[in-house]
């Protein structure tokens, strides 16, 4: 294809095409393949006027040209927009409509006679008054009627120039609007994602983990309990109950056999399916997750949802002003500029803009949010509640001892608790398989099909003997397996202050296995500034035993915990406190944690909890460190705090605007273009971020 | 009717029949049709010198940028 050099120095190439060289889709396809190209660090591409401008490394720079020259018009390719490219065209979009309404306006003014002025002003009130009357005729009093009425008044003063000059203030507000908060919802999108890296895939020679880019449509995979379905599927073999909760709402499990559809994003609690892959899940998702973020009411900060309601209250009392004014002053004036001012849009702007910016700061920090009322419940929580194992301590637990009793060896003890284990997303379980791997131990799939008892342990058919594995109470008290004498001995020699899982194959216990669980370097110390910032109540609720427990404490500081519960003993916990007058964090991050997630008021999963943890948490750390608790702590305070100060700014700025108007010290355009530009200020200034680079909090001005 | 020819209001009704007629003629669809087309075609024209403006200029700062950097440097450096 043909090309102008508009630009050629080292590092940095503009090509021109012209316009009609490629249409948008192709732009980006082109874009992409650019940035593919060996040498080349950004690619960005123009559809507007076929501009290319690369920016490069090294001696690439004839073979780029060799490459655009060798492009074919029947043969250029297609691709979607990446986020950064749907940000840049946000912008240009923004651009290009205020540019072009402003153009109107003044090419109007400057160069059309007065009659087409008016008609071009009466046509464009139409729209207004349209609007305005569609929302009275639902019986509503809100700032469309407010709008159409100031127009009708500049109109019946036979003063079109205001009414133009309204409209076009009106008109770049709407558009700053919806520029803003499109911009907010994409960038926020942009760091949302299903994560999922690996997946099992049903081949003839049995499962293999893959990475989820190589699943097409028409594969099989298995999902397990724990982990989140990564797809669109019918299940072709299998039954499993699955949270639906992402996609419908409904809190309890459903279930789901052959021939059933089931959706990326949901989670399998119990049971396990293969599923044949119909769809691969898209960014659709996450559109769908940043569009319930943003609307739903149950998501809404409740002080948002507040300063809503109010907003739309206040309209009525804006009109009784304007009402009062003309009958004090007989002056449609003075009424006109008290017209112009309301409050109603800069709350309903600002506001849900400030908690946008939010949740995308803290998106930005690799804290997911779910929505405004998780921040404004965190800011004021007092008591928070840890689990342990794979939240207070270490991701990455390791084997510490292992014990066989006879007649098995510390090998085949291992290699099955592995075997067992390997299928599981639990920090213990990762352990055991990652030592097995250590030392060599092959364990091909010899288990037939798994049964996960939540909290408890796992159980099947091993080479045709009953195995368990999990913890002593699954072991000893539910499936009644003797304790040989030796154990406790051995038990308190040598894990001492360990977490233990026991194994026990054809009804006999075949072995313990010591996991050391170190706490997080960071815990102690995340502990202390959580009582800084405002937590009275720190407690530890953990399934393990006593003697770990009390270790972890002493070493953290926590003066509360309890050991060996259960899944309903933690949600049991949290609903006391919550029921005793306390905001409730819960943090945790294995599936027999989502009770308990699912009963606080906040509830948090780390980046490795199961998918079922996430799925159910409010808030999901992505970068396991405790710290973020803090940093979080931080920002949601600083956002409640910019939320109140953005009322006081809108209630004085407005109130003083309202007081001018009805003296008559401001004209009405005046008055309109004051009430916005103040609008789109406090709009603006609740974009900033909340947190400096430290994570410390910025002053707000 | 010479006062009647001489009443704007009669003009304006006679116009507006005129512009009735008008419209619905097969001419009038065909200079709509061209006009919308010729609109479109300059909206990407102006679109298309935005665009090159908006490049041109975005070169030009930054290759003002490189040269303020420099300068600054070799001043830091003598």
């Amino acid at each position: 294809m043909k090309y102008q050099i508009i630009y050629d120095r080292p590092g940095k190439l503009r090509l021109r095409m012209g316009k009609y060289a490629f249409s948008r889709e192709q732009g980006y396809g082109i874009a992409g393949m650019l940035r593919r190209f060996p040498g080349v660090v950004s690619a960005t591409v123009s559809y507007n006027n076929g501009g290319i401008l690369i920016y490069y490394e090294g001696s690439c720079r004839e073979a780029l040209f060799q490459w655009v020259e060798n492009l074919k018009r029947t043969e250029l390719p297609s691709e979607h927009p990446t986020e950064d490219e749907k940000l840049r065209e946000l912008d240009e979009t923004f651009q290009n409509k205020v540019i072009g309404t402003l153009a109107r306006h003044f090419f109007l003014k400057w160069f059309m006679p007065a009659p087409v002025r008016v008609l071009h002003a009466a046509f464009r009130a139409a729209g207004f008054m349209k609007k305005g009357l569609r929302t009275l005729g639902r019986g509503q009093l809100r700032v469309e009627v407010l709008d159409a009425a100031a127009i009708t008044c500049a109109f019946a003063q036979r003063s079109p120039k205001t009414a133009s000059s309204i409209m076009l203030l009106l008109k770049i507000s709407e558009y700053l609007e919806e520029y803003t908060r499109k911009k907010t919802r994409s960038a926020l999108a942009g760091s949302l994602a299903v994560q999922v890296d690996r997946v099992w895939k049903v081949t003839d020679s049995g499962d293999v983990s893959v990475p989820m880019a190589s699943i097409q449509p028409g594969d099989c995979i298995r999902v397990q309990a724990g982990a989140m379905i990564p797809v669109d599927g019918t299940v072709r073999a299998g039954e499993a109950m699955i949270n639906e909760s992402s996609m419908t709402g409904e809190p309890l499990a459903v279930r789901r056999t052959a021939g059933h559809t089931v959706y990326a994003g949901t989670v399998v609690e119990e049971g396990n399916i293969v599923a044949e892959v119909r769809k691969l899940a898209g960014k659709s998702r996450i559109q769908a997750i940043v569009g319930m973020i943003d609307q739903s009411e149950a998501l809404k900060a409740g002080i948002q949802g507040r300063a809503e309601r109010l907003a739309d209250s206040i309209v009525p009392f804006s009109f009784a002003a304007s009402l009062t004014t003309l009958l004090l002053t007989r002056n449609l004036t003075k009424a006109m500029s008290v017209l112009m001012v309301d409050y109603s849009c800069a709350m309903k702007l600002s506001i849900p803009i400030a908690v946008i910016s939010a949740m995308k700061e803290a998106a930005g920090r690799r804290i997911l949010v779910k929505g405004g009322k998780f921040m404004e419940a965190y800011a004021q929580a007092d008591t928070i509640i840890f689990d342990k194992t794979g939240t207070l301590t270490a991701a990455e637990p390791k084997v510490a001892c292992v014990i066989p009793f006879a007649p098995w060896s510390r090998k085949e003890v291992l290699r099955d608790a592995a075997c067992l284990e390997e299928h599981f997303p639990h920090s213990v379980a990762r352990a055991i398989v990652a030592q097995a791997a250590r030392e060599n131990l092959k364990h091909e799939e010899e288990h037939a099909k798994v049964e996960y008892v939540v909290a408890h342990g796992i159980s099947t058919i091993l080479r045709e003997q009953r195995a368990q594995i999990g913890s002593a109470h699954f072991i000893f008290e539910d499936l009644g397996i003797p304790c040989p004498k030796e154990a406790q001995k051995l038990e308190e020699e040598k894990m001492h202050g360990l977490s233990v899982i026991y194994l026990a194959v054809g009804g006999r216990l075949a072995g313990m296995i010591g996991i050391e669980d170190p706490v997080r370097p960071e815990a102690a110390s995340v502990m202390e500034q959580l009582r800084q910032n405002g937590f009275r109540h720190i407690i530890m609720m953990t399934g393990d035993n006593e003697a770990s427990a009390g270790r972890a404490c002493r070493e953290l500081g926590i003066t509360e915990f309890q050991a060996q519960v259960l899944p309903e003993d933690k949600a049991a916990m949290v609903k006391k406190m919550k029921g005793e007058g306390h905001t409730v964090v819960m943090v945790g991050d294995g599936i027999n944690d989502s009770p308990a997630l699912a009963a606080a008021d906040v509830s948090i999963a780390m980046k490795d909890s199961s998918a079922l943890a996430r799925e159910v948490a409010d808030v999901t750390l992505l970068s396991e460190n405790l710290e973020d608790l803090i940093l979080f702590r931080k920002l949601c305070r600083s956002l409640m705090k910019r939320i109140q100060r953005n009322y006081g700014w809108i209630l004085g700025i407005n109130t003083s605007l309202l007081v001018s108007g009805m003296a008559g010290i401001l004209p009405p355009a005046t008055a309109a273009l004051l009430h916005n530009g103040s609008t789109m200020a406090i709009s603006g200034l609740s974009m900033r971020p909340y947190l400096r680079s430290s994570g410390t909090e910025e002053k707000e001005r | 009717m010479s006062s009647m020819m001489k009443n704007w209001k009669f003009w304006c009704f006679a116009g507006g029949v005129a512009a009735g007629i008008f419209a619905r003629s097969k001419t009038a669809r065909k200079a709509c049709v061209n006009g919308m087309a010729k609109g479109m075609l300059l909206k990407d024209s102006a679109a298309e010198v935005l665009q090159n403006l908006k490049d041109e200029a975005q070169d030009i700062y930054e290759e003002a940028k490189a040269k303020a950097a420099e300068e600054k440097e070799s001043a830091e450096g003598a």
